[in-house]
């Protein structure tokens, strides 16, 4: 009876043993199993460089549209400066390898535009209307955003494995005939109209604007940067606002959005530089 | 009581299944506050691919670990996964490296990186619609890392 017992025991001794080492083994496993799933999880926030290849392949077209559509300012000295800057934030982005690029448009309309892949534009209207090098980096960082949170390509229309629209637009691009080029267009036609016409819903624009008062401070700027710079475009009555009217958000809705983000983070109680005269000198 | 003793000896001995759960400062820097605010007290800063180990997470921050030091760390700043290596890697007209995920085919990556093919660019340069001369342009203008980060420094050190 008494040998039963201890056998019995035995066996469930064993039988826990070889649990624990099966257990222990998975737990050895957990750094590849875990980054594999964690990927599986953000399948849209991570992504591959096929991925980010089309990304940038269809930010290149959008760009050329946009420079198809306003005029380049060739002013190598004003570029140059927007490139420093611009490139500067984008370095504390969380896509900081991102080959980001910044031009000027020779328009005197209001407005800045982020194509996918890091194409960024400003026009000569909006830089007219800015005081300091913070207030062209808050409008750079809030631009940087929206390319940080890959905006326009969750917009577009184009779905693939698991439902990414990233995935869509790399096998999209990789696809030959010419099914393929019309819907490739079609969602270039998509961003554009996001860009000129519907723009982002208020949810991006919001996150931009949050993200980048974020990027500005992490920068070294002054956070009131972009403020500053909505508050006088609010009230300049500016008929060159007419399309920044139409694709964004009320000034008096961002602003109040805006004011509770630097509460929440403590923001409102910091200050940095805004480097007027650096400005002055290299954008008049 | 040896059945007890077994159970908690094992139980022991699996250790904590629960994986330490890594971050990776993504951007250039990253600065640890003693509490979730950039107004707080500044604890430690991190560079870009510093690794932490997350221990919490609320709306903006994520409550981190490294070495002895417990913080706060902006969301923004950092991702379970590291940064990238170099842009080289991801401009447009450059080859694609591998990738565990790969979802393209390699005649899909080829014109992934090309776009669209040159008799498109041509069409569409004629109908006026897009200017690829200007693209060119702005893909010139490319200062190199060390000359922006002196350029900040220049500008907002105190």
């Amino acid at each position: 009876m008494k040998t039963m017992k201890s056998a019995k025991l035995w066996t469930a001794a064993a039988v826990l043993l070889g649990l624990t080492f099966l257990l222990q083994a998975r737990v050895m496993a957990e750094p590849a199993d875990f980054r594999a799933r964690i990927s599986e999880k953000l399948a849209d926030e991570e992504i591959t460089d096929a991925d980010l290849a089309a990304e940038i392949s269809f930010g290149r077209e959008v760009a050329a549209h946009i420079l198809g559509r306003y005029q380049l300012d060739r002013d190598d000295k004003l570029n140059r400066y927007l490139n420093l800057v611009g490139r500067g934030v984008a370095l504390h982005s969380n896509r900081s390898g991102l080959d980001y690029r910044f031009a000027v448009l020779a328009s005197s309309t209001i407005n800045a535009y982020a194509a996918p892949g890091g194409y960024i534009f400003v026009t000569r209207g909006a830089i007219a209307n800015m005081a300091d090098e913070a207030e062209l980096a808050a409008v750079l960082a809030h631009e940087i955003a929206h390319v940080d949170s890959r905006h326009i390509v969750r917009e577009v229309k184009i779905k693939g494995e698991g439902g990414s629209a990233q995935a869509g637009l790399a096998h999209l691009i990789g696809a030959i005939g010419d099914p393929a080029r019309v819907a490739f267009k079609q969602a270039v036609d998509e961003a554009l109209d996001i860009l000129f016409k519907q723009g982002y819903s208020h949810r991006d624009e919001a996150e931009a604007d949050q993200n980048g008062l974020i990027l500005l401070a992490v920068t070294g700027y002054d956070p009131g940067g972009l403020r500053r710079y909505l508050a006088k475009l609010e009230t300049s009555g500016d008929p060159e606002l007419e399309i920044y009217n139409r694709t964004h958000p009320p000034f008096a809705e961002r602003l109040a959005a805006l004011d509770r983000a630097a509460t929440e983070t403590g923001l409102d109680k910091v200050t940095g530089p805004i480097l007027k005269e650096r400005f002055d000198e290299q954008s008049r | 009581m040896k059945m007890v003793f077994l159970v908690l000896f094992s139980v022991g001995l699996a250790g904590p299944v629960q994986a330490e759960e890594l971050l990776y400062v993504r951007s250039l820097k990253a600065d640890l506050y003693a509490k979730p605010s950039f107004a707080a007290r500044q604890l430690a800063t991190f560079a870009k691919g510093d690794e932490m180990v997350k221990l919490a997470g609320e709306d903006r921050w994520y409550e981190v670990r490294s070495g002895a030091v417990t913080g706060w760390v902006a969301k923004l700043l950092v991702a379970d996964q590291p940064a990238r290596a170099g842009k080289g890697v991801i401009k447009a007209d450059s080859g694609i490296g591998t990738s565990a995920r790969r979802r393209a085919s390699a005649v899909a990556t080829a014109g992934a990186a090309r776009g669209l093919a040159a008799d498109d660019r041509r069409r569409l340069s004629a109908d006026n619609t897009t200017d690829y001369s200007a693209l060119s342009y702005m893909e010139g203008i490319n200062p190199p890392e060390a000359e922006v980060i002196e350029f900040l420094s220049k500008g907002l050190q105190p």
